[in-house]
């Protein structure tokens, strides 16, 4: 098959890029939806000449000519700022909290609006608060760069660059997401607390329910009560609880930078019961011979139910 | 022997001369169809360089700026190249006051958004190298041919067209699509 169908569309189709067509459409440029400039030619005043550049009465025809340049150039920019400023669809409100917060490089008030696109950030003295449309909320913290990526009836999706968000979600579950250098945060109904530090790597913390960190084809389950380290080009940390031992806690880093066997058999030594989320989340990760010894230690810790459905194991392990 | 200057319509590069011409002077009805005929062209220049969501901020600022300098624009017929020039610079700019992009999971499942399959696809074009974006973006999104890619940006029907091909093998690789060619 030619590459004529690539080069302009005609030939055979190729089913890749047609298919690549189709996906990425979506994306293309779609003209505003804004009333056009003022045409030219508009009808003047009765009596008066409808040409832009016909002479007037006591006006030079040079002079006419450079206020009508001028008035165009007014009035395109003013089109131009008008469309800049024009409604964009849903966005979510937004108030300051302390100091001087600032939305699209503006500062905000009491009950600024949010748009999709639009970058919230914070500085050193500085704190917001997003309101997720009576879903929850949002506390920004200082030093922040926050984004909203989408916001509707079917998804509330933020972007942390750096910082700090502190989020109350009473959302359905997977309607509010986080997405971070590292990996994204799917809420499942909860409280949390999600930095991103200068090197990138974000720090979850669950105080309430459960939320599901994404990223590199892998999930971490994080219940409250723990907390979960993710590296960017790397799959989500393997949870650990909030009081988790440190060597229990050396011994994971040890295993996700690749120790093998030794460095698994360390964590489980060092586990206990309220370890047991880092034990299911590690049942996930291995397979084999490890992932039964990972599977006996977690029985031990908290008994498998008599089927051994994963998703009742892991309501046993968080209590629920 | 085929012409190095992209000139396939010539009758609509001299419509562009005429409406840069009257733009300078100040016809923002002229300027209006300007930005008519190049938005898609810019919108996928800068598609290929930002995110889709900077990407409609900075096509704003693309055709401020652009309004803002019309009058330095020496050759009318290239207006196309121009305003190219000022969208890889604005973007290029904006990255630096940026964050790179963050690196994309290798399993596009678990952002199961149907837009956000859009996006992805869109991020692993922009880590393609840089010669190559444009066009596949201008090819797979804005739904331009090469031979209109090449009258409006300005470059050679020749290099859009082996640029395509080696974009696409790349994309086709990076995405795991079947190869169907060679």
């Amino acid at each position: 098959m030619s590459d004529d169908y690539l080069w302009d569309g005609s030939g055979e189709p190729d089913p890749a890029v047609r298919k690549l067509e189709e996906l990425l459409g979506e994306a293309r440029y779609r003209p505003p939806k804004t009333p056009r400039s003022v045409e030219p030619n508009a009808p003047n005043e009765p009596g008066k000449s409808n040409e832009p550049n016909a002479p007037r009465r006591r006006v030079t025809k040079r002079r006419a000519t450079q206020l009508i340049v001028s008035a165009a150039f007014a009035i395109a920019i003013a089109t131009c700022a008008l469309w800049m400023l024009r409604p964009r669809g849903p966005s979510l409100v937004v108030k300051r909290v302390s100091g001087t917060a600032r939305v699209a490089a503006r500062p905000i008030g009491d009950s600024s609006r949010f748009y999709p696109g639009s970058w919230l950030e914070t500085d050193g003295d500085s704190g917001a608060e997003i309101a997720l449309a009576g879903l929850g909320s949002v506390d920004v913290g200082p030093r922040s760069r926050v984004r909203l990526r989408a916001t509707g009836p079917s998804e509330q999706r933020l972007e942390l660059e750096r910082g700090s968000i502190h989020a109350r979600v009473t959302a359905p579950p997977r309607l509010f997401v986080v997405d971070t250098p590292a990996a994204a945060a799917v809420d499942l109904g909860c409280e949390y607390t999600l930095a991103v530090d200068d090197q990138k790597v974000s720090h979850l913390e669950v105080t309430r329910g459960e939320v599901e960190l994404a990223g590199a084809g892998r999930v971490s389950r994080v219940p409250a009560g723990c907390r979960c380290d993710t590296h960017p080009n790397a799959a989500p940390g393997i949870p650990y609880a909030s009081d988790a031992p440190e060597p229990l806690k050396r011994a994971l880093g040890a295993w996700e930078s690749g120790g093998g066997r030794p460095a698994l058999d360390d964590a489980l030594a060092h586990s206990r019961r309220a370890d047991a989320p880092t034990l299911w989340n590690l049942l996930e990760r291995t397979d084999g011979a490890d992932q039964k010894v990972v599977a006996d230690r977690l029985g031990a810790l908290v008994p498998p139910p008599a089927d051994r459905d994963r998703e009742a194991w892991w309501g046993r392990v968080t209590g629920d | 022997m085929v012409s190095v200057k992209a000139r396939a319509e010539p009758a609509r590069v001299i419509v562009d001369e005429l409406q840069v011409a009257a733009a300078r002077g100040g016809d923002r009805a002229a300027f209006g169809k300007l930005f008519e005929q190049f938005a898609p062209m810019v919108h996928g220049i800068l598609l290929a360089r930002v995110a889709p969501a900077d990407a409609d901020d900075l096509l704003q600022e693309v055709f401020l700026t652009a309004l803002e300098k019309i009058a330095a624009l020496r050759d009318a017929g290239a207006v196309g190249a121009w305003l190219a020039m000022i969208a890889r610079n604005l973007a290029t700019d904006g990255q630096r006051a940026r964050r790179p992009t963050a690196p994309l999971p290798r399993d596009l499942a678990t952002y199961d958004a149907p837009k956000s399959e859009a996006a992805e696809v869109l991020a692993i074009i922009r880590t393609l190298p840089e010669a190559y974006r444009e066009p596949l973006v201008l090819r797979l999104v804005e739904g331009m041919s090469g031979p209109e890619i090449a009258e409006r940006v300005g470059l050679t029907p020749e290099s859009v067209r082996v640029n395509l091909h080696r974009g696409m093998q790349q994309l086709r690789a990076r995405l795991g699509l079947e190869t169907d060619h060679e």
